[in-house]
């Protein structure tokens, strides 16, 4: 067993499985997940605020943004990863597997950095897709083991912190070749090695497999790009309305609460006089039209035009609410995590914050949210919530 | 500063596994462990190892036409590994069309035809410049005609 590891070992002889290969890919796979760790934090926390955490309604798309390079960059880091295990593959053939304590710890967290990151990119591929094989809840999963990762990332980076500085505080060296025959630092990014591609050439062909997969998947949020996403997961435009959907009424069980002509949209809470509109009274408020987009967490984003009265101008009619106060936004919907949505001071302030009827200069399309649903800037698709029945101040 | 990276790195290990211990109604951790472990076996049992075996086929080809196929191959299996759950329709909902609108399975092979079109003609043009320079090298294959 231990001669057949060893061969095992030697076998990997390419110099593309070198350090200064490994940490490379591997300083370019940490800032990937730094800035998917960051984006996903802005999205956990624009869903779940706690208590002193106010966002703000401007810029319009900042959530546009960010959840779309959380999504589309954690795409494109599927070929980075793959290729850095690929540099560290022989490694998990080491002989013995164990030397120490501290060695089994080390090793220890590299299972959790890799598995970490597998997972991470694995079930947001899943998730995007709509294709929910596992047993636990999506975000839930995703966003704590998240931790885990970025933890066992920084341990990785203090222990392989004096590799990092030998490959990248100086340039390639040109002339010393690799001395040691290990496949060391040494050595030309242009000189082929053994298997015939050169360090730059792997480089440009992580490059070229990350920029394919972006090329195919961006259009999905950057809208002006929309037929090159031959393989994203959305298409903006096709849906009803030109808009796509990610819950229809039927899948949230409101068609005839919907539809039924008696619907009114009531203002409760702390409202100084309890409102109770039907859509004709609303269609009669002073009605805006903006072009906002919906953000889903998916990362695909989509801008539409839509017509509504101001949540503002609806508060105030109201009886106004204190400054601070924030409002309850509660749908038509039985249940679900997503049938209420709060709206801070800022969103419910905001001139751009609408509680729309139309959609594209018609009535709202029954899966858009008909009679009436928010909209609102930097803002999660999952909280613009749909067929509105009440808003409530706290 | 060592030791403060490690404080920090093993916190933020142990926040993760508290917060999946403590929403377990959510994170099903059972699931959650042969989720997170089988990426692991999936991707060092199986998918390295066929990489491996598919790179030990490239191998045999003649010297030129290596890089053109790995560089084809590479493209074309990250794509295709993206888009597995795209062209296996299982995230369609019925009544929402607006949900992976696409014929993926004709997109992808689109896109990997493309792939090999070009592979194809980087091949086919490293085969003829190599041809010809045999013949010009060959003694008196300038003169002839």
């Amino acid at each position: 067993m231990v001669r057949r590891a060893e061969l095992i070992g030697r076998r990997f002889t390419s110099r593309l499985h070198d350090e200064r290969v490994s940490s490379w890919l591997g300083i370019w796979l940490g800032v990937s997940f730094a800035a998917a760790f960051v984006t996903g934090l802005i999205s956990h926390f624009m869903q779940h605020p706690p208590d002193w955490l106010v966002w703000p309604a401007r810029p319009v798309n900042l959530y546009r943004v960010t959840q779309g390079v959380h999504v589309i960059s954690g795409l494109a880091t599927v070929p980075l990863l793959l290729a850095k295990l690929w540099t560290a593959y022989p490694k998990l053939w080491q002989w013995p597997p164990i030397r120490s304590l501290a060695h089994a710890v080390k090793r220890g967290f590299i299972f959790l950095l890799v598995a970490g990151s597998l997972f991470e990119l694995g079930t947001g591929i899943l998730n995007i897709d709509y294709w929910y094989p596992f047993p636990f809840n999506f975000p839930a999963a995703h966003y704590w083991t998240s931790y885990i990762l970025i933890g066992a990332l920084i341990v990785h980076i203090v222990n392989e912190w004096d590799a990092i500085r030998r490959s990248v505080g100086r340039p390639a060296d040109r002339s010393a070749g690799d001395t040691d025959g290990t496949g060391g630092a040494g050595g030309d990014d242009t000189t082929p090695v053994a298997s015939g591609l050169t360090r730059r050439g792997m480089f440009g062909l992580v490059a070229g497999a990350s920029g394919l997969v972006a090329a195919v998947t961006v259009g999905e949020a950057l809208s002006p790009l929309a037929r090159f996403a031959v393989l994203a997961p959305r298409r903006p435009g096709v849906g009803p309305q030109r808009l796509p959907v990610n819950k229809t009424a039927a899948d949230a069980r409101v068609r005839s609460a919907a539809l039924d002509p008696n619907w009114r949209l009531v203002v409760a809470g702390g409202a100084a006089r309890a409102l109770s509109l039907s859509l004709g009274e609303l269609r009669g408020l002073p009605m805006r039209t903006l072009r906002l987009p919906i953000s889903c967490v998916e990362g695909w984003s989509a801008e539409a035009a839509w017509t509504g009265v101001r949540v503002r101008d609806v508060i105030a009619l109201a009886g106004g609410a204190d400054p601070h106060a924030r409002i309850m936004v509660e749908s038509l919907e039985p249940s679900g995590r997503y049938r209420t949505s709060e709206l801070d001071w800022p969103h419910w302030r905001d001139p751009g914050t609408l509680l729309a009827v139309e959609l594209n200069g018609e009535p709202l399309a029954l899966d858009h949210g008909y009679p009436c649903r928010l909209i609102a800037p930097n803002r999660p698709g999952v909280l613009q919530t749909k067929w509105l029945a009440r808003l409530v101040i706290t | 500063m060592k030791t403060v990276g490690y404080l920090i790195g093993g916190a933020l290990v142990a926040f993760g596994f508290g917060g999946l211990l403590t929403h377990a109604a959510d994170t099903h951790p059972v699931g959650w462990v042969m989720w997170f472990a089988g990426f692991v076996v999936v991707h060092d049992f199986f998918f390295v190892p066929v990489v491996l075996a598919l790179a030990a086929l490239v191998v045999r080809l003649p010297a030129p036409y290596r890089n053109p196929v790995r560089t084809a191959g590479v493209l074309a299996g990250v794509v295709a590994l993206v888009s597995v759950p795209l062209v296996s329709g299982f995230g369609k909902t019925a009544g929402n069309p607006s949900q992976l609108p696409l014929s993926y399975g004709r997109n992808l092979l689109l896109v990997l035809a493309g792939i090999a079109l070009v592979t194809g003609a980087v091949v086919a043009r490293r085969a003829w410049s190599a041809r010809t320079r045999r013949r010009a090298s060959r003694p008196g294959g300038g003169a002839r005609g």
